[in-house]
């Protein structure tokens, strides 16, 4: 792999050409398209894997066979976590959302850099950071509450995520998604989806165009909560 | 601060997973550089606006939640080596958080940037904190699976087995694990996403088959594999 495409990674972009390049030999790029599964639940996981273009859904399948979206991994993230947890084993499935590319990289080989410049891993902290406080947004929005409030809340993570890396706040956020696939990120019926996708496009905050919804400008994401 | 405080933070800081395996100078150094409070149960910690600290658990429970009144929600429980009042490192449109001790607790603080110059000169650390972040994300996504999926009566289940497991010692009489610190049923009932009325009746229910009980206010968990049965939605097999 070329040790350019580590520069797009927060946590790699500060590291000197011959550190990129140990971190280049060892790591590996991985392509995936819309849909694909990056590992399942119970797959083992040796590899921190960071996410370079596009974003990943982590989730897990109820008994019942209902899918629920623990959480979306955005540029720059770890889509792994077991691995870093100690767990030998991944906790949930993974799977691209638009095509996605991802720097594989060995946990050791992690470590290693870890402990040659301990500060080059304070952006994946942050990035852990993002994701927790993405993820208590979501409960204090109530995941249990009705279709409506659960798709503002993915709506809402999903904008948060594309305004990342000071983009123009007022710019609005193509969320390239289809009906389809909101109503498996909410775990809801595409009928009901498209339903409220209309509500709140007649409220403004929200845009429908050809297959895909546009999200309000990131400033106004804040206008999406409460969930009425 | 005189030597024997000096010596309790270090003996608290080089109990929690953060500053394992690090020598005891270096976790002196790091005692010096972290401010800390003792707290009784129920204080209120990030109420106060000052938004600026990430705080670190040294011993104790802390509860993190949103909303008040009526719409409170409990997001987490936060035991010993866990971080929280994170979100101005991120600058994320996060919800406004409340803290607060659900036992009397000892809690260290810094800023980020301090943290972070800390953690900078001991690699160790640096990679315990992405480990001990990953962690608290993957709790938060266990709480957002179960909210989302599980009924009330499973939900239940998992909810007092994750507060056994982390929270618990062993019962007096030694049969099961004791929650250490009380817990009413409106607590619980914030925790999953239910009413309290709901709650209510699972715990009558639970205590009927001997699952849970309940001595001198504190919860006691009995019987592990019959809940964790019931947290997945089956029957515990004989």
């Amino acid at each position: 792999m070329q040790a350019l495409d580590l520069t797009r990674v927060a946590a790699f972009a500060a590291l000197p050409p011959r550190d990129l390049t140990v971190v280049a030999r060892a790591a590996r790029i991985g392509q995936y398209p819309h849909g694909a599964c990056l590992f399942r639940a119970g797959d083992p996981c040796p590899d921190a894997i960071v996410v370079l273009e596009g974003f990943v859904r982590r989730f897990r399948l109820s008994p019942d066979g209902l899918t629920i979206t623990t959480g979306i991994v955005r540029p720059g993230g770890l889509a792994s976590l077991a691995p870093l947890r100690g767990a030998t084993a991944c906790d949930r499935h993974a799977e691209a959302l638009g095509r996605v590319r991802t720097i594989e990289l060995p946990l050791p080989a992690l470590f290693a850099l870890g402990q040659r410049a301990p500060h080059l891993l304070a952006p994946l902290a942050r990035d852990l950071i993002a994701h927790l406080d993405r993820a208590y947004a979501e409960l204090a929005a109530g995941a249990g509450a009705g279709v409506a409030a659960r798709l503002l809340a993915v709506l809402r993570h999903l904008i948060s995520a594309g305004a990342d890396g000071g983009a123009d706040t007022a710019r609005p956020v193509a969320i390239r998604l289809s009906h389809a696939d909101l109503a498996r990120l909410t775990g809801a019926d595409r009928a009901t989806v498209t339903r409220c996708l209309r509500t709140l496009a007649a409220r403004g905050l929200v845009r429908l165009e050809r297959g895909h919804v546009v999200g309000v400008a990131p400033a106004g994401a804040e206008r999406l909560g409460p969930p009425p | 601060m005189n030597g024997a405080g000096e010596r309790r933070k270090v003996w608290y800081l080089r109990r929690i997973d953060l500053f394992a395996g690090m020598s005891k100078a270096e976790v002196e150094e790091i005692a010096r550089l972290l401010d800390d409070h003792h707290l009784p149960a129920g204080a209120e910690l990030l109420r106060d606006r000052r938004r600026e600290r990430v705080y670190i658990i040294k011993a104790g429970a802390v509860r993190l939640y949103a909303g008040e009144g009526p719409g409170e929600v409990t997001l987490a429980l936060l035991g010993p080596g866990r971080l929280f009042g994170l979100s101005t490192t991120v600058g994320d449109a996060s919800p406004a958080l409340g803290a607060a001790t659900l036992e009397p607790s000892y809690v260290c603080f810094a800023t980020w940037g301090k943290l972070l110059e800390v953690f900078a000169h001991h690699p160790r650390v640096m990679l315990q904190l992405v480990g001990t972040l990953a962690e608290q994300v993957f709790h938060a996504e266990t709480w957002i699976e179960r909210r989302a999926a599980a009924s009330p009566r499973a939900r239940l289940a998992g909810l007092l087995l994750e507060l056994s497991a982390e929270f618990g010692e062993p019962a007096e009489d030694g049969a099961g694990r004791r929650i250490r610190f009380r817990l009413t049923q409106a607590d619980l009932a914030r925790m999953i996403g239910v009413s309290r009325e709901t709650v209510s009746r699972l715990l009558a229910e639970f205590g009927r088959a001997g699952w849970v009980a309940r001595r001198e206010g504190l919860l006691i968990v009995r019987d592990m594999a019959a809940l964790r049965a019931a947290g997945e939605g089956r029957q515990a097999a004989d």
